[in-house]
């Protein structure tokens, strides 16, 4: 039988991937600190989980050098976007459910 | 791999939706750059008025006006180094504000050098234009002072048309540029300060 529920997007459902696509979605961009520091997670971490983001497409990242020194700055795209809105919808249904049967 | 459960991919959702939404990003720069600047114009007015170099009074409009737009470009760029995101209320509000520079430069440069109006008319003008400025802060920051100056601006703007006296005009401009601008921008500079915990 197939199931009522679609999968949760793994990409999206991790705990750094989800608070940067949450952090994203309320800026129009950012940069790799801000990001680091709001989530507080190292910087080889924090890279890897954007570089799995940016291979799904669900986030841009941009380098270019300011002052000689190195910057990176993230945004989220369209593409990301749908992306959680789809992860939000499933969740709200999960746990809903799960709600449901704790009742029952 | 790291095991997230339902229930704390919800948490994460929360925490970082209330992390952005504390965070107060607008400190009432504008509000007191605009202050500061359009005061520096009417002093320019003022001698410009007293020495009969009335040719000059737009140009001292205009001057001001390009400091502010290059002020506020260098502060928007230091910002987004600082805090490191662009967040939308903030995005909304620099777009607004940028938006009544240009039509501050139009309305007391340009229109009165075509002499679409008299120099009179530009006070009117600009406590339209603060009034727009501060009535959308207002409703982007959801704070009521902001609107109130927006207001008294309004009320201000029929104050001038009515007035026929340069100086009294001068004068009644001068009370409102502190009323709305210089004090709330003050206010709202001290708001984000305890709002940012600094």
């Amino acid at each position: 039988m197939e199931s009522k529920f679609a999968a949760l997007d793994s990409v999206i459902h991790s705990r750094v991937r989800l608070a940067i696509i949450i952090l994203l979605l309320q800026s129009e961009t950012a940069n790799f600190t801000f990001l680091k520091k709001e989530i507080g997670v190292s910087d080889g971490n924090l890279s890897t989980h954007l570089r799995k983001l940016e291979e799904a497409k669900y986030i841009k990242v941009q380098k270019h050098f300011e002052h000689r020194k190195p910057k990176t700055t993230i945004s989220l795209t369209e593409k990301g976007r749908e992306a959680l809105n789809e992860y939000t919808k499933n969740l709200e249904e999960y746990l809903r459910l799960a709600s449901e049967c704790k009742k029952s | 791999m790291e095991q997230l459960t339902n229930e704390q991919a919800l948490e994460v959702i929360k925490d970082m939706i209330e992390k952005t939404k504390e965070r107060q990003c607008y400190t009432g720069f504008y509000h007191l750059l605009w202050g500061i600047l359009i005061s520096l114009a009417i002093v320019a007015m003022y001698v410009f008025i007293k020495t009969q170099l009335y040719h000059l009074i737009g140009y001292s409009w205009a001057f001001f006006s390009i400091v502010g737009v290059i002020a506020s470009i260098i502060y928007s760029k230091k910002i987004y180094e600082k805090q490191g995101n662009i967040q939308y209320p903030d995005l909304g509000i620099n777009a607004m504000w940028a938006g009544l520079m240009i039509a501050l430069l139009l309305a007391a440069f340009i229109f009165p050098i075509l002499k679409a109006y008299e120099w009179n008319i530009v006070f009117v003008m600009v406590s339209l234009l603060m009034g727009a400025a501060n009535f959308s802060t207002g409703i982007f920051l959801k704070q009521k002072m902001p609107i109130m100056n927006a207001i008294l601006w309004w009320i201000g703007c029929i104050i001038l048309l009515i007035l026929k006296n340069y100086f009294a005009i001068m004068g009644v401009f001068v009370i409102l540029l502190i009323v709305n601008n210089i004090i709330p921008g003050i206010y709202l500079y001290n708001l984000a300060r305890k709002n940012n915990g600094k």
